[in-house]
């Protein structure tokens, strides 16, 4: 069962360049990138540790039930609801970003917000099945991809136009300050393990979180090639031209003997798997979280049949995310992505701590029953 | 229940048929396939662009010299606008996708060559791996030219550049991204290969261009463009190294190593350390290489002797195409680099040390 918290891990580690986390990274390449890179791991450790720890004291419970087994129902709803509208803005982001790419690299006569509602059609219906089966699709969707990140992630190193001269000028900046904003980008890879606030719901009773020294080593080997290959293709300077910077990395390699010579085709394939899996991870998750405010719910993740109240709720996050991003240009999108990452480092801070002490006082709880 | 489904299903056809109406895809026999592209200086500054395009006309017959293709052209104002303007002079949608040969005019080239450059990444449809090269005397001429032996439209030009077909060690590949690195970074110049017509009949490239960021700064003899390709190490992708020429002997390169680094006294040096795999393929005759150890040691001099003289031939023309500078960027801090750079660069010497490793002397003895 460890895998299905690997895949709840590496869903949100890969959908990184969504996010444009890789533009983010680079404009600040002479400031402090590097050092944000670095001390990520570090961070993204410590958090992935109490997380888990906390969780296995809660087995079968995701973060609703934790959170009422200690505060009245108010308090949850708040905290439910809040959780649910970050986790749903992350979706919004990359399914909107997506959309973006389609028009401007697959078909740019088409209409950006038909394609986009296309995309938001196929991501609300495939979160309203249950928990078990989205934890299923996940799974599907990225065995399916991982052998094709691997070969675009190797393509492109192996790549001739290659400059490890550019990784070396850059990498020479480590001694600045990091700064907020690529500390907030570098350590979002890092955060996967949030999704199993709501996926510990399948895990089974004797569940035991194993080898996870290696999942952040994993990541941060992600990280370094999402940052550096792009500045070894396209030099210290040519990097911060581009905004969709790995579409234009992998449009860089020529596949000789491939079916197709440009890779970019290739690479877009695996981006929209990716990206309209995580967004269907994320909405499932408002849907769950939401559907813990509504009265007389019933917590299933094996449910037969979705309720009609998961449709209700997948419906108006469509609606609500259409509209905004009916209303968002692409220059403020880039802003609201910049404030969203920042945003999310504190609170995912806070929701980990949070989890971490309240696992606490139910052991203190426990020793305090047992000695009386 | 039965009903629901029913109900469900022709909704959502309903929905999709309203989806698909929206897309504007147009067929491929609605298409121009573009196949060679040139950009030219037109001589009149109110319209400095001339822009050639060659679209590959589809054909039943494929044979040799059977490729049909039509050329158009037009002077612009700017790029963009010239591009919509060649629309208007056919009758299908014009289509980038495949173009895999853009050339800069000569004359362009000559004056800058960043507006080409910055217009082509810009555009979605131009892949990043189509090749470069400037066209002698004209753009224009060398598009325009359809070679008597090509069997696909277009072909002929573009398998110069692929390294599927002819593999010359004269021959300079450079690809746009490589070229957009390079007109941006500090310490990193332009490269472009340059492609003349011979016989009136095929192409020949066989020279590059040393370009600062806009424009021409040095062209290479062909034998000093075969010397640059061997130690810029540019060939790796094909490992085609040609040869070294210094009579009476031939040698045929077979792998090169170059290694450099370079260290800061108060001269700057660049020492370049180049090993090479050779095997002979021309020596006097009737005459045994008896003490190879010393002809070896003329050739390896000699290669050395060469470099330099192309190294210092580079320098002293102010540009920096093997990226000196990014290396020195690399290894030493260097607060302003673009103050500082230019005269670190004309200070610099270079040491070259040759290691030819023989591996025979070909099927004679």
């Amino acid at each position: 069962m460890n895998r299905y918290f690997f895949y709840n891990y590496f869903i949100v580690c890969f959908t990184n360049l969504m996010l444009l986390i890789p533009y983010f990274l680079t404009s600040d390449r002479y400031g402090g990138a590097v050092i944000s890179i670095a001390l990520s791991p570090i961070f993204g450790y410590i958090f992935l540790y109490m997380f888990t720890s906390s969780l296995s004291k809660f087995p079968g419970k995701g973060l609703p039930e934790i959170f009422s087994l200690f505060y009245p129902k108010w308090i949850v709803n708040i905290v439910m609801v809040y959780k649910a509208i970050l986790i749903g803005i992350a979706g919004a982001l990359v399914i909107s970003t997506y959309a973006v790419i389609i028009t401007s690299f697959l078909n740019p006569n088409a209409n950006q917000y038909v394609m986009l509602m296309l995309l938001l059609l196929i991501c609300a219906y495939a979160a309203t099945r249950s928990t078990v089966s989205i934890a299923f699709i996940l799974e599907i969707s990225l065995v399916l991809s991982l052998p094709v990140i691997a070969f675009v992630m190797y393509k492109t190193i192996k790549n001739p136009l290659m400059d490890w001269d550019a990784i070396h000028v850059i990498a020479n900046h480590v001694d600045h300050m990091p700064t907020l904003l690529s500390f907030a980008c570098a350590t979002f890879v890092f955060t996967g393990y949030l999704n199993m606030g709501l996926f510990n719901r399948i895990l089974p009773p004797n569940f035991k979180f194993k080898y996870i020294w290696l999942y952040p080593i994993i990541a941060f080997v992600v990280l370094l090639i999402t940052f550096f290959v792009p500045i070894g293709i396209h030099g210290t300077e040519t990097v911060a031209h581009y905004i969709f910077l790995w579409s234009a990395t992998a449009d860089s390699t020529r596949m000789m003997y491939g079916f197709i010579e440009r890779m970019l085709f290739v690479f877009l394939i695996v981006l929209i798997n990716l990206s309209l899996t995580f967004t269907m991870v994320g909405w499932h998750m408002v849907i769950e979280y939401i559907r813990t405010i509504i009265p007389n719910n019933v917590v299933n993740p094996d449910e037969k049949k979705a309720p009609i109240r998961n449709y209700i709720i997948a419906g108006s996050i469509i609606i609500i995310t259409f509209v905004i991003m009916l209303r968002v240009k692409d220059g403020q999108m880039l802003k609201f992505s910049s404030y969203f990452l920042i945003f999310r480092l504190f609170s995912e801070t806070l929701t980990t701590t949070w989890i971490f002490i309240l696992s606490r006082k139910k052991v203190r709880k426990y020793e305090k029953e047992a000695a009386s | 229940m039965r009903k629901k489904l029913l109900l469900s299903t022709i909704f959502l056809y309903m929905i999709c048929f309203l989806l698909l109406s929206g897309c504007g895809f147009k067929d491929i026999d609605k298409r121009y396939f573009v196949v060679g592209t040139g950009i030219d200086y037109s001589g009149d500054d109110e319209k400095p662009f001339r822009i050639t395009i060659k679209l590959a006309v589809p054909s039943v017959s494929i044979d040799p010299g059977n490729s049909k293709t039509q050329i158009e052209a037009i002077n612009s104002a700017t790029i963009a606008e010239g591009v919509r303007m060649l629309k208007a002079q056919v009758d299908k949608e014009i289509d980038f996708g495949h173009c895999n040969v853009f050339l800069i005019g000569e004359e362009m080239a000559n004056r800058n060559i960043q507006d080409v450059v910055y217009w082509m990444s810009r555009r979605r449809d131009i892949q990043n791996i189509a090749a470069l090269g400037i066209g002698s005397p004209s753009a224009e001429g060398v598009i325009a030219k359809q070679p008597t032996v090509e069997r696909f439209p277009g072909n002929s030009l573009n398998l110069f550049f692929s390294n599927d077909a002819t593999e010359s060690s004269f021959t300079y590949v450079e690809l746009l991204t490589d070229l957009f690195r390079r007109v941006n970074e500090k310490g990193l110049d332009p490269i472009l290969p340059i492609v003349e017509i011979q016989n009136d009949t095929t192409y020949v490239v066989n020279r590059v261009a040393l370009l600062n960021k806009e424009k021409i700064n040095l062209i290479l003899t062909p034998e000093e463009t075969q010397l640059f390709n061997q130690i810029s190490g540019h060939l790796k992708i094909t490992n085609v190294f040609g040869s070294f020429p210094s009579p009476p002997y031939v040698v045929s390169l077979n792998n090169v190593k170059t290694k450099y680094s370079i260290s800061n006294e108060e001269q700057p040096t660049v020492i370049m350390k180049i090993k090479q795999a050779v095997t002979f393929e021309e020596e006097p005759v009737n005459e045994k290489s008896e003490d190879q150890h010393k002809v070896l040691k003329e050739l390896q001099n000699a290669y050395s002797e060469k470099c330099q003289q192309l190294l210092v031939k580079i320098q002293e023309s102010g540009v920096d195409p093997l990226g000196f500078g990014l290396r020195y960027r690399a290894t030493y801090d260097l607060a302003d680099f673009d103050e500082n750079w230019p005269d670190i660069y004309k200070r610099m010497i270079f040491k070259v040390e040759t290691k030819m490793i023989t591996q025979g002397a070909g099927l004679l003895r």
